[in-house]
C-alpha cells in the first residue's frame, strides 16, 4: 500500500456523521494501514481545528480531534522553503488554490496517494499531473 | 563566515559544517553558484513516516471511538465546502 498525504476534507467528513460523504470518507480512512501515518502538511491540523470551531462543535471534540491529529497517527510536514517552491510550481501547472497545491507538492515529494473529497482538485490533478493517484470517497480502497 | 541563501562553491567548501548547521537550523536551502550560476542546493532532508507502535495504534484507535461518541450538531454540512471557506 502507498503512502497516503489526507486532505482536511476527507479528515473531517470522516469523523462527522452528519457530513454528507461520512460514510463513504470514514470506509476510505479506515481503509488505511492502521500502523501507518497519514501524511500531512504542518496546515492541516489548523485547518480542521478551525473548521470544526466555525461548524459550531463542542469544545470536547475539538480537544479530543486536536490531540489526534498531532499524534503519531499523522506525520506533519513543515512548510519548509523547498515545499514551497514545489506548492507554486504545482499552483501555476494545474491553477489549484494555495493550500491545494501544498497538498499536491507533499504527495508529489512523498509520491504518496492523495486522498481527497475535492472534485475540482482530482480534476485537475488529472489533467497537470497524469501520473499521480488521488483517491476520493468513491474509491473502492488505496492503491 | 556569513552565511545567506546564496554562496559560491568556493566559499561552501571553505564553511561546509557550517553551512549545514545554518540550513538544519533555519530550514532555508543554500543555492551553491558555479560562474555566477546555481549550481546545486542543500536543504534539508524531510524526516520519513515510521511505523506506528501497537500502544500507539491503540491510542489513534481509542481516540477515534471517543470522537464518535461525543454528541455533535444535528445539521448535515459539506465538508470540502466548510474547509474550502476556511482556505479562502
Amino acid at each position: 500500500m502507498s503512502d497516503v498525504v489526507l486532505d482536511a476534507s476527507m479528515f473531517v467528513s470522516a469523523i462527522s456523521p452528519k457530513e454528507v460523504h461520512h460514510a463513504d470518507a470514514r470506509k476510505m480512512y479506515d481503509s488505511y494501514d492502521l500502523d501507518r501515518p497519514f501524511i500531512v502538511p504542518a496546515l492541516f491540523r489548523v485547518e480542521v481545528v478551525a473548521a470544526l470551531v466555525r461548524r459550531g462543535e463542542p469544545l470536547e471534540l475539538i480537544d479530543t480531534v486536536d490531540v489526534l491529529v498531532s499524534g503519531p497517527r499523522f506525520h506533519s510536514v513543515a512548510l519548509d522553503p523547498a515545499l514551497l517552491d514545489e506548492a507554486a510550481r504545482v499552483a501555476r501547472k494545474a491553477r489549484l488554490r494555495a493550500y491545494d497545491a501544498v497538498y499536491v507538492a507533499l504527495a508529489l515529494r512523498h509520491k504518496a496517494v492523495l486522498m481527497t473529497l475535492d472534485t475540482e482538485v482530482r480534476v485537475r490533478v488529472a489533467d497537470a499531473f497524469p501520473t499521480m493517484r488521488v483517491v476520493d470517497d468513491q474509491s473502492e480502497e488505496v492503491p | 563566515m556569513k552565511i545567506s541563501p546564496s554562496m559560491t562553491l568556493t566559499s561552501v567548501k571553505a564553511a561546509l559544517s557550517e553551512v549545514v548547521r545554518s540550513v538544519r537550523r533555519t530550514g532555508t536551502p543554500v543555492v551553491i553558484t558555479v560562474d555566477g550560476e546555481p549550481a546545486a542546493r542543500i536543504e534539508t532532508v524531510a524526516p520519513e513516516s515510521r511505523r506506528m507502535t501497537r500502544s500507539e495504534v491503540a491510542t489513534a484507535r481509542a481516540l477515534m471511538d471517543a470522537i464518535g461518541r461525543i454528541p455533535r450538531p444535528r445539521s448535515s454540512f459539506d465538508a470540502v465546502a466548510l474547509v474550502n471557506d476556511g482556505r479562502r
